[in-house]
Parts: structure tokens; C-alpha cells; sequence
């Protein structure tokens, strides 16, 4: 079944294809300014996606003709953004006659995993600006077993770097500096079982700035943050006594974050799984590959079901296809 | 010395009371020693292991004090980081919270009690899961005080409670909604502010990603 895919939840539009055994293509256009603002992401999604369409299927060597089912990203997310993925889902849909089916975009993080790299249980690290948890599958649900309790650890980041003034998108400056320092800096260790929260260590940091090289600043606050979602994680991986690690989202790119992972699975003798950092990242081919899935297991949805759901929990979904 | 459990942060071995003391007097013993994190830089790692294993021994006592029963330690090893304990016989509360409800609301209702009674004496567990919990005989005995502090704070307790409430719900999916509310019954009847408490959770519910606002 040859899928096409549309991620708009934050910062990104993506479309993806694929089909029952691999990847086709798989685009992205992302909106960059200070922060985020919902419509003005929306209004970027909205100017580029019929480019993105086209190029997907150039990169896929496929017309429209070929999609046999259309999947979006129907939650969670902003809802100005989300609107933009799901009218352009319907707009296809409907013009083509083609079934339609709305996905859960954190779901479809640890389901490209599974699908790519062949991982069966996976706990999950998902990592990204505004998500932050650690999830894993249990009595026929994708449950959260921990959290942030305030922002995520991408966002927590971006303000810090936004503070020593790094440009967004600072990802890649973050991980040099935070190579180059040497001095541990005390910074609040918060984690409360499996649950956590960054915003207290990002004052402390902040307070920091001032008399102390940024090199040093970034080095102690991305190593307890760091420290902090590895040890939970950990304890999720014993809780459920599951022996695999999948690491999800766009802070999965940090080298640090993942050789500290590597490092925690070989301790416990359990594996390591992080996908390629295009579909890890948000991107259209997870969607493809979730509602691919989904439709396979028998599901189907109405157009009257393809309203977008902002404050979609991944533990509200009854999962079919395991 | 026997390895019976690698945790995510330490070791538990047994032991005869005999052996690891040397002296005439007999016993179980568990041995709980905190395990360095090859991921963590050395100057965070020592801080933190350190401090849980000397917070924890503080917390066990202190709990014991206010009438929770907690495990006896028996010695402090600085050097390896180990608590030397009682061994506590029993089961997990994990195994045992299971099937219908009304079979398993005496041991909810006595988890509800005793950390009523640790907030009431300003003590926070800061792992409340039903694997840190031991049934024995007919009490519950709560083990693994290691993320645990002092606090009267109502937002600190509150988190504590939050904690339990997201154990139930991914642990024990069937039922929790029920376990919730015998908790919150017994919790309430013990603890003075215990309603404050409870409300606080909604709070700190809403501060976290994709809860429904009510819009």
C-alpha cells in the first residue's frame, strides 16, 4: 500500500512515502524564527505545501496517481499548525477518492523505529523542543511511564541558548559547546521517580552566565539534563523489564545524549536503536509509515473523524496493530 | 554475598547476618549498594550517589520514627556506597495489586495511610511506585527512600502523590481509577492537609504536555 504522509504538528512540514517494505521519499520545509509562533508556522506550512507534495513525489519517481492512502499527523501539536496538514490530507483525499487516516504524531515516532530498524519492544527515549517522554507499549497501549512536568528539553535549550545569543536553530552550537567545557557547575539534579522537570536547572544556569565561560555554563547544564532523562529512562527499563532502548525526536541528534544512552543500554546489557536523523526528527515518512500501518490492521476513518486533536495523549489510543 | 537484584541504581545483594558481621548473632541481610553511572561526568555521579545513599539511610529512619514500617539498617558503607539492611520477606505490591478492586483495597487502603503519615511528618518518598512497596503479614513496608527529601512543601507532596497516581495508571491500567479513589480516602483520613494536597495535583497536571484544558 503505497502511503503518503503529512507532518505539520510544530515547526516542520513534511511529506513522506512509503510502502509495505521501505522509505520512498521524504521531505521537509521548517519555519524558522525566534521561539514559535502558531500562525505564522501555519502560514509558512501553508505557502509551502504543495512544493513539498510535488518534490516528494519527484524524490519518490511516483505521480499522485500511485498514492494508494493518505495519512497526517492529526495530534498532538498546534492546533493552527495541525489544520494546515489536515486540510491538505482532506484536499487529496477527497479529489483523489482515496482513503484517509489521521495518526497520533508521538506514536509515529517510536512505529518508524520499529518499522526501519526492526526494534520489537522497545522502551522509548522521544526527545524534541516540546516533548519530553519516555514511553512504552503495555497492556495494549503506548503509556507514559515518564515525563517532563513542565517544558521540554529542546525548548529548556533553545531559551538557554536564546540567553548566551546563539541564533535558533542552535542544536549543533550547543553540542560544540558543551564538548568544549571542563568545569562542573552545581546545577539542580530534579527527578522525581520517572518524571522530571528542566526549569529550575535553566535559572540556575542562566545565574551562571555571568562570571563563567559559556563553554562551562552549557557543559553543566546539558550534562545533568542529560543525566537526568538517561537515569529515568533507565528506571523505566527496569520497571518494565524491557532490554531495548529507542531514541526519538530531534534532540536525538546530540552525540552526547546519545553516547550517554549507549553507555547506560551497555551497563544493563540491553540494545540501542536511533534512526536516521531525517526520519527521527519531525518528517512526513513516520506518518506514512503509522497510517500505513493502522490501515492495515483494519482500521479505518471518516472524513468526519479527521478533525485535529491538539492535546492528543498517546495512552487515549487503543493500539490494534501489535 | 549473593547478587539477587541489579535495579537501575544499585545492586541488592543477600547476605547471613553471620557473614557480614562476623558475630554470633544470625539473620537475613540485604545489601544495597548504589552503582556508579559510566554515563554520568565523575563530579555529578559522586555527588549523587553519595548524597541518595546517606538521604535514603536518613529517610528510612526517620519514616520508622512516624510510624511507617521500613526496613532496619543495620550499617552505612561510605567508601562503596551500600545501606546494610533488613532483609524484608514478602511480596511486591506491583504483584499483588491485581485482579478485581475489592480483593486488593486493604492494601491500597494501607498505602493511603502510611504516606499520609510520612507527609503529615514532612517526609517525601520521591518514588512512590508499587515496586517500593513490600506486603508483609499484614502491613506494607516501603523500601527505597533514595529520591526522598524533607519537605512541608504542599507543591513537593503533591508531586509524591502525582507520582503514585501515574504508577497506578501505567501499571495497573485495569483498575487504577478505583485504587485512586481508596487511596485518596485513606490518605485524606490521615493526613490534615491531604485535600490541599490532592487538589494540587489537577495544578500540576496542567503545567504538563496535551492535558484537556476544558476548552
Amino acid at each position: 500500500m503505497i502511503t503518503l504522509g503529512i507532518e505539520s504538528t510544530a515547526h516542520t512540514f513534511g511529506i513522506g512515502i512509503c510502502d509495505k517494505r521501505s522509505i520512498l521519499s521524504n521531505v521537509t520545509d521548517s519555519y524558522s524564527g525566534e521561539g514559535i509562533h502558531p500562525r505564522l508556522a501555519a502560514d509558512h506550512h501553508a505557502r509551502v505545501s504543495s512544493n513539498v507534495v510535488k518534490k516528494a513525489l519527484e524524490d519518490a519517481g511516483l505521480s499522485i496517481d500511485d498514492i494508494e492512502l493518505i495519512s497526517f499527523s492529526q495530534g498532538p501539536g498546534l492546533g493552527p499548525c495541525l489544520r494546515i496538514g489536515a486540510t491538505t490530507a482532506r484536499a487529496l483525499a477527497l479529489s483523489r477518492d482515496l482513503p484517509i487516516m489521521g495518526v497520533n504524531h508521538c506514536i509515529a515516532h517510536i512505529e518508524v523505529g520499529r518499522f526501519l530498524l526492526g526494534v520489537r519492544d522497545p522502551v522509548t527515549l522521544y526527545v524534541s523542543g516540546g516533548n519530553t517522554q519516555i514511553l512504552a507499549f503495555a497492556g495494549g497501549r503506548y503509556r507514559v511511564f515518564g515525563e517532563t512536568l513542565d517544558i521540554g528539553i529542546g525548548n529548556m535549550q533553545d531559551t538557554f541558548a536564546r540567553a548566551i545569543g546563539l541564533e535558533f536553530p542552535c542544536g549543533r552550537q550547543i553540542d560544540q559547546l558543551m564538548s568544549r567545557g571542563t568545569k562542573y557547575l552545581d546545577i539542580p539534579y530534579t527527578i522525581k521517580g520517572m518524571d522530571f522537570s528542566f526549569t529550575g536547572m535553566l535559572t540556575e544556569a542562566i545565574k551562571h552566565i555571568h562570571g563563567n565561560s559559556k563553554e562551562d555554563v552549557t557543559f553543566s547544564l546539558m550534562e545533568t539534563a542529560f543525566s537526568i532523562v538517561v537515569e529515568a529512562t533507565e528506571r523505566a527499563m527496569a520497571h518494565t523489564q524491557k532490554d531495548e532502548l529507542l531514541l526519538a525526536g530531534g534532540n536525538a541528534a546530540s552525540p552526547r545524549l546519545r553516547e550517554m544512552c549507549r553507555l547506560m543500554c551497555d551497563e544493563r546489557g540491553a540494545s540501542m536503536h536511533v534512526p536516521p536523523f531525517d526520519v527521527c526528527r519531525d518528517n512526513g515518512a513516520m506518518i506514512a509509515v503509522l497510517g500505513m500501518t493502522e490501515y492495515d490492521s483494519g482500521k479505518r476513518m471518516e472524513m468526519g473523524e479527521t478533525k485535529v486533536r491538539q492535546k492528543w495523549r498517546t495512552d487515549e489510543e487503543d493500539v490494534k496493530w501489535r | 554475598m549473593k547478587l539477587i537484584n541489579q535495579g537501575a541504581e544499585a545492586k541488592i545483594y543477600s547476605c547471613r547476618f553471620e557473614e557480614y558481621f562476623g558475630t554470633d548473632s544470625k539473620g537475613d541481610l540485604i545489601i544495597k549498594e548504589r552503582i556508579s553511572k559510566g554515563y554520568r561526568i565523575r563530579e555529578l555521579d559522586e555527588r549523587i550517589v553519595l548524597q541518595r545513599t546517606l538521604s535514603e539511610a536518613k529517610l528510612l529512619h526517620e519514616a520508622k520514627m512516624a510510624g511507617i514500617p521500613t526496613p532496619v539498617i543495620y550499617f552505612i558503607d561510605k567508601r562503596k556506597h551500600a545501606l546494610v539492611m533488613e532483609k524484608v520477606g514478602g511480596q511486591r505490591v506491583k504483584e499483588e495489586l491485581v485482579g478485581s478492586p475489592k480483593e486488593s483495597m486493604g492494601l491500597i487502603e494501607a498505602v493511603g495511610r502510611s504516606v499520609g503519615l510520612m507527609h503529615g511528618n514532612n517526609i517525601i518518598h520521591g518514588d512512590l511506585t508499587t515496586s517500593n512497596m513490600i506486603h508483609r503479614g499484614d502491613e506494607v513496608v516501603f523500601i527505597d527512600f533514595g529520591l526522598g527529601e524533607f519537605s512541608s512543601e504542599v507543591e513537593k507532596q503533591a508531586v509524591d502523590a502525582h507520582l503514585l497516581k501515574q504508577a497506578l495508571k501505567s501499571t495497573h491500567f485495569d483498575f487504577w481509577e478505583e485504587y485512586w479513589e481508596a487511596f485518596k480516602q485513606t490518605y485524606c483520613r490521615t493526613y490534615r492537609k491531604g485535600r490541599e494536597v490532592l487538589e494540587r495535583i489537577g495544578d500540576i497536571e496542567l503545567r504538563g504536555r496535551y492535558i484537556e484544558r476544558g476548552e
